[in-house]
């Protein structure tokens, strides 16, 4: 297995938030499912969901997270020296979201700024990046990871629509004298591309008129060529057997377990697989994160909305905190990673409000 | 010779008993290869069939299809998939 490790940066501080709607799955779930809507809530443990208005854009919700983090974390604008993005559900196809992210906070015209298109293995990814260009320029570096999954979600899917959410983030990452060694892990199997994907509108299959009509599926569902088709049993079985084993794998090679890290932050999958994953892995419930169970699975960014949202309950303020992340999904993809979360960082979980009234305009 | 051919199939019964106690956290002496698994062990959900599946397959090296895992009943249908391959 091939362990990538980086000394010499810790995190700053991580914001996430939610967006406008708040979604009571009892509510929204019995059309779909009539009387087993209760049991299908039970099954995933997620209860509400939180889903943007239409047209509050990934980069929109990572914006106000960035704003107020620097604001936190007392950063100026010409500390930063790289914004890395993470989504899948960018603003545009083109061009890419740190650009707005870079103009709209006033960073310097000079640093490197670019997407990475990863969906729920996304965050790991981010951190990796982010955490080497802090290291090499020695400046701090700021990592957005959000995604607005309700632009390409249908609303009578029988897999997506009881687990998926939107949400957003802005973790700052900073060059260190402290010697804690990260290392970070990453898997990929583009044999299971079909069990996770938008199949329409990419271009494998242009977009056209078609793409956007609900069809009808064996199932019930309803879907949109341009929305997210999940085969719930081939994710599944990625998760609890490819991704357990691997990082099983990934804890005995850094010779780490349970007993040695303090913490495990997993992706929302939803409440029932992590908690299978994290038995699996020996941690217990109490030091599982969870956010899954009032703000759903929003894809990558659960991993930094898990931190803000959860931190109160399972940081250690006393400490140095060893924690294990890791993210898996579409691709099929995983990535993992043994970190610090310091207690003295910024922390801050928030609501996104809707936009912002600009001066001038109607 | 038969006594002992009795007592490993037992043990082998057992150890798929345990396998499914662990997968639906209840005690092993909860369930006998009758247990009707969707109604007599309460906490059934079509994740907790995927987890019996990838149980098997992992355990047992067989896969189960989803279509086949549904027309099983009790955990003696699913035992004689484990053990019939």
């Amino acid at each position: 297995m091939q362990v990538f490790k980086i000394d010499g940066v810790r995190i700053d501080g991580v914001v996430a938030c939610v967006p406008e709607r708040r979604i009571d799955n009892e509510t929204s779930l019995k059309e779909m499912y009539g009387d087993d809507a209760k049991l299908i809530i039970e099954s995933t443990g997620i209860r509400t969901r939180y889903l943007a208005n239409s047209g509050t854009s990934s980069s929109d919700l990572c914006l106000m997270c960035a704003k107020d983090l620097l604001k936190g974390a007392g950063t100026a604008q010409e500390e930063i020296g790289a914004v890395v993005f993470v989504t899948f559900t960018p603003d545009r196809l083109m061009p890419f979201n740190a650009a707005l992210i870079a103009e709209k906070l006033g960073l310097s015209k000079e640093i490197p700024a670019f997407d990475v298109s990863l969906a729920c293995s996304g965050y790991a990814y981010g951190l990796y990046l982010a955490a080497t260009f802090a290291k090499a320029s020695g400046k701090k570096a700021l990592l957005l990871d959000g995604d607005i999954q309700s632009a390409y979600m249908s609303g009578f899917d029988k897999s997506t629509v009881p687990v998926m959410a939107d949400a957003g983030s802005a973790t700052l990452i900073s060059p260190s004298e402290d010697k804690a060694e990260w290392k970070f892990a990453f898997y990929t199997d583009g044999s299971g591309s079909e069990s996770l994907m938008i199949p329409d509108g990419g271009s494998a299959r242009p977009p056209e008129a078609g793409h956007y009509e609900l069809r009808e599926f064996p199932d019930g569902s309803k879907r949109r060529g341009v929305d997210v088709y999940m085969d719930g049993f081939a994710i599944f079985r990625f998760v609890a057997s490819d991704v357990s084993n691997w990082l099983q794998r990934f804890l005995d090679e850094l010779g780490e377990s349970a007993a040695t890290i303090d913490s495990f932050v997993p992706h929302q999958a939803n409440m029932y697989m992590i908690k299978k994953l994290a038995r699996k892995l020996k941690f217990e419930w109490e030091r599982t994160w969870q956010s899954g169970a009032e703000l759903g699975n929003s894809a990558s960014a659960t991993v930094p909305v898990t931190i803000a949202f959860d931190f109160d309950s399972k940081l250690d303020r006393t400490k140095m905190n060893k924690v294990l992340i890791s993210g898996f999904g579409g691709g099929l993809s995983a990535s993992a990673g043994v970190i610090t979360l310091e207690p003295q960082a910024y922390y801050k979980f928030l609501h996104y409000e809707g936009k912002e009234t600009r001066m001038g305009e109607v | 010779m038969k006594e002992k051919k009795l007592g490993w199939e037992k043990s082998k019964m057992e150890q798929f008993i345990e396998l499914v106690a662990e997968v639906f956290e209840v005690e092993p002496d909860e369930i006998t290869m009758d247990t009707v698994f969707r109604e007599d062990l309460g906490s059934f959900s079509s994740l907790v069939g995927f987890s019996l599946i990838v149980m098997m397959e992992d355990e047992y090296g067989v896969k189960v299809s989803v279509d086949e895992f549904l027309e099983c009943q009790t955990i003696g249908d699913l035992y004689n998939k484990c053990v019939k391959k």
